[in-house]
């Protein structure tokens, strides 16, 4: 009788120590993919090329005075696109807070959605979103054929597209920033650059 | 016989229920706004409900762990706990009705888009606590409570384990990238 209560306990034991380490493995996995897959911001071939001028707006603004959006009078400009409903999007505004204060010297930072005016302006209130330049507007989405949320566009002082694509997390936004001084368009483009040599 | 196994099986899975429900209560908790954002990419309740569900439905969860863990009162935490299965599982079905299947389905665990298995995996445990919903699960030994939480907690690790089967599957299928017709200028 004692033998079959210790070995029904140890193997109990032995289960859930097994079951244990193959969810440690599983979500190392999981980790790993985290880590590898997000190389840079992920770009699509629809919309205005990297280095290419892009197209021009002067959509109104729900937090101040129109802007100019794609070519802004001698300034680099970061068009982020979000929705109030992308949890994602939530996520990555506080990176943008600090980049907007932070990087203030030669960049503005516009944010850019459309839709229903009444949601954007309690997302706005909820947020505090009252510093960015905030603009609805449909054809801006569409010129840069915007397909998924969030997704970011960096023009340089002379209109022109240096870096642009889906972003999900704080890396992505920042690869943005270094495509623009390496003036390689994304990590997709250096490591092709890099396979052909 | 047959009477001792399904008390015996019931009650194992009632506990397993009650962790299932104590780890999407602590993972909703701890990412509020990830959760309301969830909530409103559902697109089901209207956006003054949002916040107020955010903090309801975590307490629904714990309160419905913590009737099933007690033997007086379980039968009313499997009502609790099969009701809010069975809402979710209405919601995923309702949101893939509308065609919204990438989006996240914040069940707990590593992020997953939303799917019909998600759906019919609620109806199984749904199903599961039928027997300690009629009070007919529950142990009455020290060695029934011993097995019967090690089974849930062996059944929480392989549980958690398949969720992150299902999530690495779903990032290894991204991370392909994009395929010969994008690269290439095709149909975009």
């Amino acid at each position: 009788m004692s033998l079959v209560v210790f070995a029904l306990v140890a193997l109990w034991v032995l289960v859930l120590v097994l079951a244990v380490v193959i969810l440690v493995m599983l979500r190392q996995i999981g980790v790993l993919y985290e880590r590898i897959s997000p190389m840079g911001a992920l770009m699509d071939n629809a919309g205005p090329q990297v280095g290419e001028p892009s197209p021009r707006f002067t959509p109104r603004s729900l937090t101040g005075p129109d802007i100019a959006v794609g070519g802004a009078g001698g300034r680099a400009q970061l068009v982020f696109f979000l929705s109030p409903t992308c949890p994602v999007c939530k996520q990555l505004l506080p990176v943008l807070t600090s980049i907007r204060t932070d990087e203030k010297a030669w960049l503005d930072v516009v944010l850019a959605s459309d839709g229903d005016e009444p949601k954007h302006r309690e997302f706005i209130r909820r947020q505090k979103l009252g510093a960015f330049p905030y603009v609805l507007s449909s054809e801006l989405g569409l010129a840069y054929r915007v397909q998924r949320l969030p997704f970011a566009v960096l023009t340089d002082k002379a209109g022109v597209v240096r870096a642009k694509g889906l972003i999900n997390n704080r890396e992505q936004l920042e690869s943005l920033f270094s495509a623009l001084s390496a003036g390689v368009p994304s990590l997709q483009q250096y490591a092709a650059n890099h396979a052909a040599e | 016989m047959l009477a001792d196994l399904l008390r015996l099986f019931g009650g194992g899975a009632a506990a397993f229920v009650a962790l299932l429900l104590l780890r999407a209560a602590l993972h909703k908790a701890a990412d509020t706004g990830r959760f309301e954002g969830v909530l409103a990419d559902y697109g089901l309740a209207p956006d003054w409900a949002l916040t107020p569900l955010r903090r309801l439905l975590p307490a629904l969860e714990i309160a419905a762990a913590g009737a099933l863990c007690f033997p007086p009162v379980q039968a009313v935490g499997a009502a609790l706990a099969a009701g809010l299965l069975l809402t979710y599982g209405a919601a995923m079905a309702a949101a893939l009705a509308r065609g919204r299947r990438e989006i996240d389905c914040g069940c707990g665990g590593p992020a997953l888009p939303l799917g019909w298995s998600l759906v019919a995996r609620n109806v199984v445990l749904t199903a599961a606590l039928v027997p300690a919903g009629l009070g007919l699960a529950g142990w009455r030994t020290l060695g029934e409570a011993g097995a019967g939480w090690a089974m849930a907690l062996v059944g929480l690790a392989c549980w958690a384990a398949g969720e992150q089967l299902a999530a690495n599957h779903h990032r290894m299928r991204q991370a392909r990238g994009p395929s010969a017709a994008q690269m290439f200028g095709g149909a975009a």
